[in-house]
């Protein structure tokens, strides 16, 4: 279904990790008003508001309530998926391709500083048999890395030049959270996390809010001289329990890449995608992605970051926003992989734009414990 | 444009305490009876939309995750929805959109709770509060319904009698439901009277009980539809419209939100008089003096005549406009599917399917659902004609 939905503004929160000066409301409120001012909307012009955001974040039961008024959500069409933002901005297009709007626009939010990544990815384990084993993200993700690392030989080395590429990346992002630059060496004397996670391998705790303004073909041509098109979409959940899948590849991930590529007509990704923006929580999970989004081929994540192929100067730059090592405000980061590659898209990422304007970029978002969930997008202009 | 979209299956749990089975089980129930219903299996399943509301009912984050695969969504695309006590009905409507902009053929949507599994689901409820300002002073739901009721019954000069009447009626109707979960043979308005006042001017009688249940449904694309059954569903429209909470002039008698919505489904649905050409309603009476005030909110009569339909005794099985004949949220709230089963309920009806609840000649229907702090509204309208 190509070319029939753009996605024509965005607005993004500074990420910090502890927005102690700022109420929910007000940070949803101010994010939302600078992405109308990017398209020059006025409130009254959106059609329909999808929401993203979660209890366990927000300490709320049903988050919304009190936040769908800070989104303009007023007497609108309003629905709330409780995932990642990329995930809503999949049900705002679906909504836009059925008809009866012509804009949509899609909030996501989170401050998990009032609670805990630990507690919010603990949650998610069943009563019965994870929840007495104590894992959350950062043990699960570990156990994952070890299988991969195992079964193709990568090293640690290769997952710490992950963060060492986003860091600097992250460097000419005005919205990143971490703006340090950091060495391999750096990363590998970092405290141990979960072995083989260390500390610079994960990416920080943040606060923040991500918001996109969705439109039909027609309106957004009126919108914009410079919409991005959603080309293609592909998501899939896979099986909950860890190892009960093979934990060295990410099989939804592979899964929603093809149907995102097949509904977007690509046949060969490494020659047709120009650049990626993919959630990586720990490093490692990138070289995972390269593979699973068939950037590269099986088990060569790591001969892909040793050749420098993924770095802003490379043929296939990923993550030149910095990606969810320098910023990763829970329920938000899926949306902000979209929203980065719609601003490369369009010529408008600023310090950190490629040279050479991609045409056809990547956008991927997850959800669950050890990537059970995946969304890909592909957008172009 | 949007693809025309018809129900063709649906499955639904008893509401009661499930202690035998675990959430996966629960829903696995609900996802099984949908799809021997439309006689299909997983594999012409091509998404799944999951509803679930508040994690701090199971205590569990992200239960799509673990409950997915239990409804069949091994590999598939799948996303949650959370809009509170209303998700059934949001999660309905995602998946009418996910067929009707034509991304997939055939979509199961399923919403559930097991509200058993809270220690109370009132404190779950008042952690809906702002932590700054607002739950200082939340008590759970019925507080703000007994807000509500007051309200209504001054503003318009009824009685609380209108609410117990309204209570009586649709636990009556609830007999002539296997999945009901208060069914309570010759119950009379003395009964009702007689329950004590738990947050006034709201008696036991007025509120609805606590239940574990999930609800499926299958959406699928015209064609498919007539391949599946005989007796599809037609979705006529969808609304869903958001309301707000904290602003000084809310009228809680007056559900501006909900007349928003109602007016969106009908000018979608082609119609111009609720009343006349609407034939069965299934609303989400959690508490019994809300289905005087969502009638009028759904313009089945005009503002403050709702104690009236009541009263002329228009709503009740025998009457010009039957509604809530499964017995409602009032007989059955497991809040997770509650606002579904309204849906479903509404379908049946157009599909003929209803049982002994079955309403006489149905061809349009509607399925309404409220969640938030009252303020998030949902509609589906059903016809038995494409």
């Amino acid at each position: 279904m190509p070319e029939k939905v753009a996605i024509v503004g965005w607005g993004q929160s500074r990420f910090e990790g502890d927005k102690k000066d700022i109420h929910l409301g007000e940070l949803i409120y101010e994010t939302v008003r600078q992405a109308l001012a990017d398209t020059g909307l006025e409130i009254g012009d959106i059609d329909t508001v999808i929401g993203a955001s979660c209890d366990v974040v927000d300490g709320r039961s049903i988050s919304n309530v009190f936040t769908a008024e800070a989104m303009g959500a007023f007497l609108k069409e309003e629905s709330k998926v409780e995932e990642d933002g990329a995930y809503a901005a999949l049900y705002a297009y679906m909504r836009l391709l059925t008809g009866p709007f012509q804009t949509a626009m899609v909030v996501s939010h989170g401050k998990i500083s009032e609670s805990s990544p630990q507690t919010y990815s603990g949650l998610i384990c069943d009563p019965f048999l994870l929840r007495p084993l104590g894992i959350e993200a950062i043990t699960s993700s570990a156990l994952q890395a070890c299988s991969y690392m195992t079964k193709y030989g990568i090293t640690e080395e290769q997952a710490a030049k992950v963060a060492v590429k986003n860091r600097k990346n992250g460097l000419k992002n005005l919205n990143a959270q971490i703006k340090k630059e950091i060495t391999v060496a750096d990363v590998m004397s970092s405290p141990v996390l979960a072995s083989p996670i260390k500390k610079y391998d994960a990416s920080p705790i943040t606060d923040g809010c991500a918001v996109a303004i969705l439109a039909t073909k027609k309106r957004a041509k009126k919108i914009t001289d410079t919409p991005v098109w959603i080309k293609g979409v592909g998501y899939d959940q896979g099986l909950y329990y860890p190892g009960y899948s093979p934990l060295h590849k990410l099989e939804s991930c592979e899964i929603a890449a093809k149907k995102a590529y097949k509904a977007a007509k690509i046949k060969n990704p490494t020659e047709e995608i120009d650049c990626a923006e993919v959630y990586e929580p720990f490093s490692f999970y990138e070289l995972m992605l390269y593979e699973a989004l068939g950037l590269c081929g099986e088990g060569e994540g790591g001969k892909l970051i040793d050749e420098g192929t993924t770095e802003f100067g490379g043929s296939l730059p990923v993550n030149t926003s910095g990606g969810a090592m320098c910023a990763n405000p829970i329920m938000s980061t899926g949306l902000v992989r979209v929203i980065e590659t719609a601003m490369q898209l369009s010529g408008k990422a600023g310090e950190h734009q490629l040279k050479n304007k991609p045409k056809t970029a990547l956008a991927h978002s997850t959800s669950g414990l050890c990537m059970q969930s995946s969304i890909v997008y592909v957008l172009g202009v | 444009m949007a693809k025309k979209v018809a129900v063709v299956g649906i499955g639904m749990t008893e509401n009661k305490s499930h202690w035998d089975c675990s959430m996966p089980a629960l829903y696995r129930l609900a996802a099984k009876r949908a799809l021997a219903d439309a006689g299909i299996t997983m594999k012409k399943v091509d998404a799944v939309v999951f509803g679930h509301s508040p994690e701090y009912f199971e205590g569990i984050n992200h239960p799509e995750k673990w409950v997915g695969e239990a409804c069949g969504a091994y590999h598939k695309p799948l996303f949650r929805i959370h809009t509170g006590g209303t998700v059934g009905g949001s999660t309905a409507i995602g998946a009418y959109y996910a067929v009707a902009s034509g991304m997939f053929k055939t979509v199961l949507a399923i919403s559930g709770n097991k509200l058993n599994e809270t220690a109370s689901a009132q404190i779950g409820l008042s952690t809906v509060y702002d932590p700054i300002m607002g739950r200082q002073f939340a008590t759970g739901a019925p507080s703000a319904v007994a807000v509500q009721a007051s309200r209504y019954y001054s503003k318009y000069g009824y009685t609380d009698e209108h609410g117990l009447k309204v209570a009586v009626k649709n636990r009556n109707n609830a007999l002539n439901n296997p999945y009901a979960q208060l069914r309570i043979p010759n119950y009379t308005l003395e009964m009702a009277k007689r329950t004590p006042v738990l947050c006034a001017p709201l008696r036991l009688a007025d509120m609805c009980p606590t239940s574990d249940a999930a609800c499926a449904m299958i959406f699928s694309e015209e064609k498919r539809a007539q391949d599946i059954t005989e007796t599809p569903a037609w979705v006529k429209s969808v609304a869903a419209v958001c309301g707000g909470v904290n602003y000084v002039d809310r009228d809680w008698a007056v559900p501006i939100d909900l007349r928003k919505a109602a007016e969106i489904a009908y000018e979608r649905a082609g119609i111009t008089n609720p009343r006349k050409e609407i034939d069965v309603v299934e609303l989400y009476d959690a508490f019994s003096v809300q289905e005087l005030i969502w009638s009028e909110g759904l313009k089945l009569c005009d503002w403050g005549e709702g104690g009236k339909l009541i009263d002329e005794g228009v709503t009740y099985m025998t009457g010009e406009l039957p509604v809530n004949p499964s017995g409602g949220v009032l007989s059955a709230n497991s809040i997770g599917a509650a606002a579904m089963f309204r849906k479903a309920e509404a379908a049946l009806q157009v599909m003929g399917k209803a049982g002994d609840r079955q309403v006489k000649d149905v061809k349009i229907s509607l399925g309404h659902g409220w969640g938030g702090a009252i303020q998030f509204h949902t509609i589906i309208i059903f016809s038995k004609e494409k």
